[in-house]
């Protein structure tokens, strides 16, 4: 009888504990401590989720033909954006200099949620924070290929939401300038929405950001690869036309990434 | 041996999978310790959950101690050392984890998830010879 008055002495007062933390947590009352736990923990998921992701997807040929198709993919939309800045640079301002972004490197130590053959991850947990300089907002990319975007910082550690989630929505564009909403959808699918039937979609179009940067340089920036159009879904009788998009990087791979800081 | 997979099956479901491991090994072992230092490790489990996810600290705690109170609340009437407990119980348990923290494939997740912990069971109690049906 003592030992069962024991249990749930000790129940109850573990109970009571974790609400309290859990309502300070929800009232942004923990972030200290919270951000210290977290960088503590990061030390053994960083290695953890490095290996797993080492072991789980190991395939030369077919990494190594990915990793071409990333690679010329980058340098066609950075031929285009070269040949549209000189353009448009030497036109009107008769100079050559290009921002490039400030990039900041991040490991991937987690991705809450992801199933493993079954679901791609939607969201990660990367190894920088506010006192890296991380902000809500920022987007964070793989070789010029959008990954996704920000949404919560801590002092060490971020948690960023991936394109295809069904959080994740912003404004893009085609390579042949038709404009959208890129959605997620879940499940490594995206879709280009809202895209008016005058509007001539490709198969094969590249889908780029468009300008979605702020002064603050929190945003993303032009002119990154979300992906490539799969298939365009145009009913005469609807509003819009769409388009389902398939990102050129494998979201379940990525091990390291770079958050955008701003342009240089 | 148990705390070393313990702590395996917190880093794999803090960065790799989805399934909510620890809480699958916490079934089995409040069943066969029946002892506060049980309800403690949830406790803190449920905090360095909390952390490696990014969540609000003391919400899986708070799920996890819930859970196995409502264990020991069912096992003052009933049996529940035996393998039809631990399947119900951990899919329904699976199940409202993964409404509350992750709502994807829940119902898929759900029955890997009671298979999952039916394995682990069987290593946790099957020595002991608790399992009896």
């Amino acid at each position: 009888m003592q030992r069962q008055g024991n249990y749930f002495l000790v129940f109850f007062t573990l109970l009571l504990l974790s609400a309290f933390l859990f309502f300070l947590g929800k009232n942004n009352n923990l972030k200290t401590p919270s951000s210290l736990i977290s960088s503590f923990t990061s030390i053994f998921s960083r290695p953890t989720y490095g290996f797993l992701s080492w072991v789980g997807f190991r395939n030369s040929e077919i990494e190594k033909l990915k990793e071409d198709n990333l690679n010329l993919s980058k340098k066609l939309v950075d031929q285009k954006k070269l040949i549209d800045d000189n353009k448009a640079l030497n036109d009107q301002f008769q100079t050559t200099s290009i921002k490039a972004l400030d990039l900041l490197p991040a490991n991937v130590v987690g991705a809450p949620r992801f199933f493993p053959g079954i679901s791609t991850p939607e969201f990660f947990v990367i190894d920088v924070g506010s006192k890296d300089g991380v902000r809500v907002g920022d987007g964070v990319i793989f070789k010029d290929n959008l990954v996704g975007r920000v949404t919560k910082v801590q002092n060490f550690l971020s948690e960023v939401t991936i394109i295809n989630s069904t959080t994740s929505k912003f404004t893009a564009k085609t390579t042949s300038g038709v404009l959208g909403v890129v959605k997620g959808q879940g499940n490594s699918e995206i879709v280009l929405d809202n895209v008016v039937l005058s509007d001539k979609l490709q198969k094969g179009d590249l889908v780029l950001t468009n300008v979605d940067f702020n002064v603050d340089s929190t945003g993303l920036p032009p002119n990154l690869i979300v992906g490539k159009i799969k298939s365009i879904d145009r009913n005469p009788s609807d509003l819009f036309q769409k388009a389902e998009i398939v990102s050129f990087l494998d979201f379940s791979r990525l091990t390291k990434i770079f958050v955008v800081k701003g342009l240089k | 041996m148990i705390f070393f997979f313990l702590f395996l099956f917190l880093l794999l479901q803090a960065s790799f999978i989805s399934l909510p491991l620890v809480f699958l090994f916490l079934i089995p072992f409040a069943i066969r310790y029946k002892n506060a230092w049980v309800i403690l490790l949830a406790f803190f489990l449920g905090i360095l959950l909390d952390s490696f996810s990014l969540r609000t600290l003391g919400g899986t705690s708070l799920f996890l101690l819930g859970f196995l109170f409502a264990v020991s609340l069912y096992e003052r009437k009933f049996e529940i050392e035996n393998f039809s407990f631990i399947l119900v119980a951990s899919f329904l348990g699976s199940f409202f984890f993964f409404i509350l923290f992750d709502n994807s494939h829940v119902l898929f997740k759900s029955f890997v998830s009671s298979i999952v912990c039916l394995l682990i069971s069987g290593f946790i109690l099957k020595p002991r010879g608790v399992m009896n049906g």
